[in-house]
């Protein structure tokens, strides 16, 4: 008798399993979603255009994925409106990237990333990123022929670039931390298309939710260092050396120490350290003596001191703590003292930010 | 039958009665409580506790061990006896099924949005009832390796740790809108279940090592509060916790590996195991004291229509804001409770033997 109800019981469970089935065959997963504005006619259509990218498992199927748009004034109408186009049933489960265009970004994308980030399906970390020119949808519905899932060659991109700090790789989870954060204002990768292909253009800068302006590939080198402390990435720059004609130097960081010290609110102080080897050199000298390799040090810390200063300089004409400073100040003053200043935007512009840095070479290759 | 708890599972115990979905949320209601860098508040509220759980082992020591429903039916009339033993039976009852609603709560909004709740909990209370029937000796040893099995969960806090940065505690203390009293009765909720020792006296092993394990039970549980929310304060910083409503089961999903994303499914499904030891606890309290009532109630009939009738009172609750409301009117009972029999306890204790000492 108690084996007969443990075996009804047991029964009764596990057919719990077949309540709510789900078939990958007839799923639709979001690879990517772009958030576009509508310009045109916003008030009747709707003010967003939302873009998906699903990859297709079918097996019959010709093509490799299915992008589907729609317009409307809600996500939940717009999602609503795509899944009336798909035979599959969208699940968001495996989102890798959202895309915003940046008249989107420029009018806010909290709501949106709000929205995202409530949902128990979406994982933290979904890449955040805006289209410079264009929009996500364009960029979605392009074929690249050279990578036909064009959803993983963008998350891939981005993870690969994030890896060699030419961009911040931010995610969900980030942006809105640094959203919330009143230290801090959020930044993510900018991207642009390109002739059959994808092109990361940079950083984003954000002053909260709101897109204002970016950062060149050539300056988001220089911005990384700053952001945060990093240890061997495949990051490398080339300097034409001051004294000596038609010299070259490849200078790789292996890694790299931002120090913040905040002397008052207005008065701040990086001392960045910065530890990498010589890939290539053009010149004559010997950089195994110490003379000519000191010299080559000092060279590289101006360098890195003048880019870096470009950068800041360039923040806080925008008006953007996308480094952090404000959670150092923070930290420096009282928490009431803290609360009234409203330092982002009546200290920050005009506070005196100075770089000073120290690069060690600590190889220079095989070759002396 | 010279069968007792050892020292060892009394502490496990005491610690896997504490701990349950609170963990989820302690981030959260520390800073909500207490400001900035709310962690402070556990250490003084886990004081607190220590001086409940000191007062508990007074009447331990004073009363050599003695079951304490002993003492109370020794010295109460049952006019005041039945009552007390009603309201208590209600309120351990009520708390298990809480604890039960609660979690299952949680696992519809992360695994199972589409599942009735009410579903869920009416499986996980057959478990619940399977466990009663198998006695406080098996419980205890059912403790122990669900305490084993769940306990290296703690380690993943770790993976969080490349983006933790100091910069976001900032060094400011108890600062922001501070809710010390409502808030900082919730947070010190979590650290209840103590109090459940006091009932097991009669189980456990004659020693002098009960002491320290109940103690140990008890800091472990504030270790392992603490560190989740100093790791979850460094991940996310004061601002961006306020607005999580389970900051740690949103610190899990960060969690990736190459064979296996959504961490926090994993987890989750382990702490049924986890809260199971606590809903069992008071669920074993409850019944404990009714048999002192009712014979009858040693039976496994009375089990299951105890725990299903407890089932069927929140049956109609299916918002967690809804449970919650309910939940705040056991919590400040509980709290008083847990202070006041202990007291109550060594006062009779102290009658007795002032009473014994003129009768000899």
């Amino acid at each position: 008798m108690k084996v007969r109800l443990v075996i009804i019981l047991l029964f009764i469970i596990l057919l719990q399993g077949c309540g709510e089935p789900n078939i990958i065959e007839d799923l639709g997963f979001m690879h990517s979603v772009a958030y576009d504005l509508n310009t045109e006619n916003p008030t009747e259509e709707g003010r967003l255009i939302i873009t998906i990218d699903t990859p297709q498992v079918d097996q019959t199927a010709e093509d490799l994925r299915e992008v589907l748009t729609t317009k409307a004034h809600a996500l939940k109408e717009g999602t609503s409106n795509i899944a009336r186009k798909s035979d599959r049933k969208l699940v968001a489960g495996q989102l890798r990237s959202v895309l915003f265009n940046q008249d989107l970004a420029k009018e806010g994308i909290m709501p949106i990333i709000n929205s995202l980030d409530r949902d128990s399906h979406i994982g933290l970390h979904v890449k955040v990123i805006v289209v410079e020119g264009g929009t996500g949808k364009e960029l979605l519905f392009e074929e690249y022929s050279r990578h036909p899932r064009t959803s993983r060659y963008l998350h891939d991109l981005i993870d690969k670039e994030a890896d060699q700090s030419v961009v911040i790789g931010t995610s969900l989870y980030q942006f809105s931390r640094d959203y919330y954060d009143d230290g801090i204002d959020p930044v993510c990768p900018i991207i642009k298309k390109g002739e059959n292909e994808i092109i990361i253009d940079g950083i984003a800068l954000f002053r909260e939710d709101k897109y204002v302006n970016k950062l060149t590939p050539d300056e988001s080198l220089f911005f990384h260092m700053l952001y945060s402390d990093y240890e061997e990435k495949n990051v490398y720059f080339n300097i034409a050396l001051e004294d000596e004609d038609d010299v070259f130097t490849s200078f790789s960081v292996l890694e790299v120490r931002p120090k913040f010290i905040v002397t008052s609110p207005d008065v701040l102080e990086i001392n960045l350290q910065v530890k990498g080897i010589i890939e290539e050199y053009s010149g004559t000298s010997d950089l195994s003596v110490r003379e000519p390799k000191m010299k080559l040090e000092n060279q590289l810390e101006e360098y890195i001191q003048k880019k870096s200063q470009n950068v800041i300089t360039k923040l806080q004409q925008f008006g953007v703590d996308s480094i952090g400073f404000g959670t150092y100040v923070r930290n420096s003053v009282r928490y009431s003292e803290w609360k009234e200043m409203n330092w982002i935007e009546s200290i920050y512009p005009d506070a005196q930010i100075t770089v000073n840095t120290e690069v060690r070479i600590k190889g220079t290759g095989s070759i002396k | 039958m010279g069968e007792k708890l050892h020292y060892s599972q009394v502490g496990i115990l005491v610690y896997m009665i504490q701990s349950a979905v609170t963990l989820f949320s302690i981030p959260r209601l520390v800073i909500e409580a207490f400001g900035t860098n709310g962690w402070v508040g556990i250490f003084i509220l886990s004081f607190i506790g220590v001086v409940n759980i000191l007062l508990i082992n007074q009447v331990y020591i004073k009363g050599k061990g003695q079951d304490v429903l002993d003492i109370l039916e020794e010295n109460l009339h049952r006019v005041l006896l039945y009552p007390l033993y009603i309201c208590m039976i209600l309120m351990f009852g009520a708390i298990a099924v809480f604890v039960a609603k609660y979690y299952m709560f949680i696992i519809k909004i992360f695994m199972f949005p589409h599942a009735s709740s009410n579903l869920l909990l009416f499986f996980y209370l057959l478990l619940t009832v399977y466990m009663l029937t198998k006695g406080i000796y098996n419980i205890g040893k059912i403790t122990v390796v669900f305490f084993f099995l769940t306990i290296w969960t703690v380690f993943l806090l770790i993976v969080a740790l490349p983006e933790f940065k100091f910069q976001r505690m900032t060094p400011h203390f108890f600062q922001g809108d501070l809710d010390i009293v409502k808030k900082g009765i919730e947070v010190y909720v979590a650290f209840l279940g103590y109090e459940l020792v006091l009932f097991l006296f009669p189980y456990m092993e004659q020693n002098s090592r009960q002491t320290k394990a109940i103690l140990i039970g008890h800091l472990f549980t504030t270790f392992i509060y603490t560190t989740a929310c100093i790791v979850t304060l460094g991940f996310y910083g004061n601002e961006v916790i306020e607005k999580i409503m389970y900051p740690i089961i949103k610190q899990l999903k960060y969690i990736r590996a190459p064979f296996l994303e959504r961490m926090e499914h994993l987890t989750l499904s382990l702490f049924l195991i986890k809260v199971v030891i606590t809903v069992v606890m008071y669920y074993w309290v409850a019944l404990k004291i009714s048999e002192r009532i009712a014979p009858f109630a040693k039976s496994t009939l009375f089990k299951f229509v105890f725990v299903f009738s407890t089932y069927f009172s929140l049956f109609l609750i299916d918002v967690p804001s809804d449970l919650f409301k309910v939940m705040e009117y056991v919590n400040v009972p509980e709290i008083i409770l847990s202070f006041s029999l202990p007291l109550l306890l060594l006062f009779f204790l102290w009658k007795n033997k002032k009473k014994g000492g003129i009768s000899q």
